[in-house]
This record gives C-alpha cells, structure tokens and sequence, in this order.
C-alpha cells in the first residue's frame, strides 16, 4: 500500500478540518435561519403546513388543495416530530427541522457513498460545497418534502449501485427505499423505475430473475403506495397520472401560476443561457424568466426565486450576485466530472446509475417546465433528488484536475462555501 | 419490568407535556391568542373547520364559487386563514393585542366550556370575546367552536379583526384603511 507523505496527510487533515468547522457553521446557521425565516414563507409553505394539519387528523391530504398531490410521507413524520416536541415550539419551525435533519442524513449518505471511490479530502470537500449551495440551503431551512424525497432517492441509488448480489433477495432494500422515495414525492418513481432497470441489467444473463427484479422494484412501491392513491383520487376525478404529476389538480395554485411569466414556453427557452445568470440571479429579470437553465443556475447557486434573501438589501443583493457569479467553477467541474462518466466508462462504471438517473430526471424536469410554462416551475430544488449524481460529477471533475489546479480548486470551493454559507445565514438576519 | 414502565410512565410525561392541542378550554384560548402572533399553523389548530370557514377568506379570486363542494370549500378557507395569519403585518398587529383570560365560566351538558377573554388594543377601549371551545376526539385536544366579540367600540375595529378575523371586517377595515394587505 502507498504510504502518504506526512507533509500530504497534515494537508489533507487540514481540508478535512475545515470542512468540519465549515458544516458545523453552516447547518448551526441553518438550524437559527429555520427560527428567523418569517413563517409560511417556505416554497409553498401553507399547502404542505395544510397537508401535515390534515394528516395529524388522519386525512389524507385532498388532491384539489394547493399542495395535496404530494404523497404524504414527509406530512407523516413531520406530523409525529410535532406531536412529541414541547408546545412552545412554533409549528413551522419544527416541520423545518424535520427538512434539516432529513437533508443533513442525504448529505452523510452521499458522503459515505463518495469517500471509498474519490478518496477522503474530495468527498469531504464537495459534500461540504453541496451542503452549503443555495438550492440545499433553501430546501434545509424551508418546510417541505424536497428533503425527505433525496434521502431515500440517495439511499436507493447507493443500495443499488454498490451491491453486486445478484440474488433476488438483494434487490428487496433498494426496492423499500424507492417506496420510502415515492412516499414522499412524486420524483421518488423516477428513482424507481431507473433502479428497477439497473437491478434487471444486473442480471442481464437469466432473463427471468431480470424481469423479477425489475417486477420486485415497481411491485413494493406500488403496493405500498396503491391505498394512499386509491384514497387520494377518490372523489378527485382526476387521472392517476395527474396525482404523480400534481398538473391542474388545484384551482388555486393553477390561477397563482397562471399569472407568473412567461406563460408559454419556446425552444429558445431552452438553448439560451443569459448573462443575467452569473450578474443578476434574480427572477424579476425577464431574461431569466425565459431561459430555463439560467433560472435553474441561478437558483442551483444564489437565491434566484428571492424567495428567502431580502431583495431590497444592498450588501445581500451583492453578496447573492458573487454567489451566481462564484458559481462557474462548481459548474464546470460537475460538467467535466459528467463528461469523463461518459468518457471513461470501465474506470467510473460505479457511477453509471446515478449518471443514469441525472439523464431521466432532467429529460423529466425539461417536460415538466415545458408544460407548466411558469417560473415557479423551474426551481433546482425539483432536482434535489441529483444530489448524489450532482457531487459524483463534481468530485470526478475535482479530481481530474492536475496536482497544482487540484489545490487551488480545493481552496476556491471551500471559499465558495463559506461565502454561500455566510450569505444565506446574514441573508435571513437582515430580512 | 419495572425499567419497562418507568419507559412508559416518562414517555406518557411527554407526551402529556407536547404536541400541538390544548388540555384544557382556557390553555385553548391563550393558545389561540400566542398563535396569531408567532404559530400560524397551530392557530389552524385550535379552530374548528367550520368556524375557519365561517370566517368566509379565500386563497384566490373563486372560478368556481357556487358549483364547487364543500370539502373543496373547506380547503380553501384553511388555506385562505394561514394565508393571512402568516402575514408580517397581521401577525405584528397580533402582538399588540393585551389579553386577559377570564376563569372558565361555564361548561354545558354536552361537554361545551365558554371561556371570555378581555382584549385590549393600541389604547381603543378594551372588549370582550367569547369563545365556545369543545373537547375534540383523540389528539385533537380543546378546540375553538366559535367566538363573539361584545362592547367593540368604532376605534376597537382593527383589534376585533385581529383578535378574530373575518372576511367582511378585513373588507370594512379596507374600505376604511385600516388594515390594506389583501388575505390572498
């Protein structure tokens, strides 16, 4: 085995350090923004609170009502954590904390995935950079269901991909965890049917237990999931397809979303990408409220919805625009990463799922914004569930880096990191 | 076995201890109060739907008023109250409400308490509101029936609307300047 130099452990001790100290910062930050953020204010924040009062009463969330397509999994549990904490505490913040600590599990669960096949500083460094984002960072300090959907998308994609059983029992985890996914978000049956393929191509040479344990996949989270749909669309009159997309079942959101721009959608949505982005990440820019992977950065990255930042503060609206701007380089290192899993295909075969994965779910993602043509429907928090495809690109582009560029990206993403931190946790004090 | 009950005595004290629902009619009413200034969602709560309907808000300009059933109806005005509660400038009135809880004055055959509360606001002469709360099946706890206000004096409007509000004194209140953020 390679024995390290010292001079290369003390460095590599040293990232990991600062890291640490970076992630107790940033989620104690997070944990004081979820008391600070004015409540309800979360995305959609009183139809899922609704859905959790509802739930709490033994109702399944209606579908017609403003969040009520979702599937009730995060309601339930945010509904049992309210049940067992001390009256004082204000609803919104302890389903908040529900969102934090389901978030801070997806975050070790990536984590704990990477470290083996990146090696510890890179794991540790992009983990640190993914946790301190501003798409993780709202979706951590908001209440809702985001958070509980990429644990368990993360869990089944890591199931999935690190076992090489090829016994049928081997696929029953991966198949409980895509349940526990589409339990709580309609995402979740993207993570089901990508996994279901992976566990048939695992056993590619018998046919028969391919199709087994593909069946044994889709079969678990249908059947668990099949009363809830049952009772959801009773009374709703509405396709089932309708309840896993959530598409005009509400009136409600339907007339809120009807007056956001654009209101149509073009193909030059979709191959324009405005400088706006990197400068002005703000969704009142009418260049950004066209090009759909400008909004998706700026909001992958700053505060682009200005749904949590106040956008009147100058220093806030500075600090948000080098966040969009500081950007580039996490971006073009997940770019390079995703190219070389297509590249190198024997040396970065264990990160073919997750890869896979990313493909389905944004081919989802341009379909969904192409049918609700409005701005509310292009937020990075729709693909929260990448989050472990997202730091596999991100680690294999850091790591593709020569020795020299290596370190001083290393240094660049933990400052990118305490920056974006910094910002999101000023961000909610000066509000 | 006498570690298992310990285990389930401490877990009955906290489960005495949490949870949302009010144990008794003047908890309820306090709590209904410190909802509306910091706990949108426990003020949901502690009312009981057909009050919160009562209420008469609407989360958006009603496409289907008339024809839509009343589950839906239901929906749509606890979103509409948590719309409202939830609003900077609703909840900062909150807290300048001064309440004073009377003592439980009456509890009917069927299990109703009335519990008065006196409410002051902003130096307009104090009223009163009284609440008819019942005891809910199961976790649901004491929850508010309904509530009248008496003695509202003409410059106690906007504390009334705060202290229980309705669609038709948000609209007064409008027409008057009083209270200009819309419920949607």
């Amino acid at each position: 085995m390679e024995q390290q130099p010292d001079s290369r452990r003390g460095a590599d001790r040293r990232y990991l350090l600062v890291c640490a100290l970076l992630l107790i910062a940033a989620f104690a930050a997070r944990a004081h923004n979820t008391l600070l953020f004015p409540p309800l204010r979360d995305y959609d924040g009183i139809g899922h609170a609704l859905n959790i009062v509802s739930v709490r009463e033994g109702r399944i969330p209606d579908p017609r009502s403003w969040s009520g397509f979702h599937p009730p999994l995060y309601y339930a549990v945010a509904a049992l954590v309210w049940q067992l904490t001390p009256q004082g505490l204000p609803a919104h913040v302890v389903f908040r904390w529900v969102s934090l600590a389901v978030g801070l599990l997806a975050l070790a669960a990536t984590w704990r995935f990477l470290r083996p096949r990146v090696g510890d500083v890179d794991a540790t460094i992009v983990v640190t950079l993914v946790a301190c984002s501003g798409v993780v960072t709202v979706a951590t300090s908001m209440l809702g269901n985001e958070t509980t959907c990429a644990l368990f998308a993360t869990l089944a994609l890591t199931r999935s991909a690190s076992v090489q059983d090829r016994r049928l029992r081997s696929a029953l985890p991966a198949a409980l965890l895509c349940a526990l996914a589409a339990g709580a978000k309609a995402t979740g049956w993207v993570v089901t049917a990508v996994v279901a393929l992976a566990e048939a191509a695992r056993r590619r040479r018998s046919p028969q237990r391919a199709l087994a344990a593909a069946a044994l996949v889709m079969g678990v989270p249908l059947l668990a999931l099949a009363p809830y749909y049952a009772v959801a669309l009773h009374g709703a009159n509405a396709a089932p397809i309708s309840l896993v997309t959530g598409a005009s079942l509400s009136p409600d959101a339907a007339a809120m979303m009807a007056t956001q721009p654009p209101g149509t959608r073009a193909l030059d949505d979709y191959l324009t990408f405005p400088l706006d982005a990197l400068v002005s990440p703000s969704i009142d820019r009418p260049s950004l409220q066209l090009s759909v992977w400008g909004l998706l950065y700026a909001s992958t990255w700053a505060d682009g919805h200005g749904q949590f930042l106040p956008p009147g503060n100058p220093s806030v609206r500075r600090a948000n625009e080098a966040l969009a701007l500081g950007g580039l380089l996490p971006t073009a290192l997940a770019m390079l990463g995703a190219a070389l899993v297509v590249v190198r295909r024997q040396a970065t075969a264990w990160a073919r799922l997750p890869l896979a994965f990313f493909v389905v779910l944004l081919a989802a993602f341009v379909r969904y914004t192409w049918v609700i043509p409005h701005c509310s429907a292009v937020k990075a928090s729709y693909l929260l569930s990448a989050l472990l495809p997202g730091s596999i690109f991100l680690a294999l582009g850091l790591g593709a880096l020569g020795p020299r560029f290596r370190t001083v990206a290393r240094g660049a993403l933990l400052v990118f990191s305490a920056a974006s931190a910094g910002t999101f946790w000023l961000g909610a004090w000066v509000r | 076995m006498t570690g298992r009950r310990s285990i389930v005595a401490l877990a009955a004290l906290l489960c005495a201890a949490c949870g949302p629902e009010a144990r008794s009619p003047r908890q309820a009413v306090q709590a209904y109060f410190a909802s509306l200034r910091e706990d949108p969602v426990r003020s949901l709560v502690l009312l009981e739907p057909e009050l919160v309907s009562r209420a008469g808000f609407r989360i958006t300009a009603d496409p289907l008023e008339g024809t839509e059933d009343p589950k839906l109806t239901r929906i749509r005005a606890e979103l509409a109250w948590l719309a409202l509660v939830k609003m900077r400038q609703y909840r900062e009135l909150a807290a300048g409400l001064a309440i004073e809880v009377l003592p439980l004055s009456a509890v009917g055959p069927g299990g109703e308490a009335e519990v008065t509360a006196r409410v002051a606001f902003r130096g307009a002469p104090p009223f009163f509101q009284r609440f008819t709360l019942v005891r809910e099946r199961g976790l649901l706890g004491w929850r508010i029936r309904s509530i009248e206000q008496t003695g509202v004096a003409a410059t106690a409007k906007l504390g009334a609307f705060v202290a229980a509000p309705t669609e038709a004194a948000r609209r007064e209140l409008r027409s008057l300047g009083g209270f200009s953020d819309s419920a949607r």
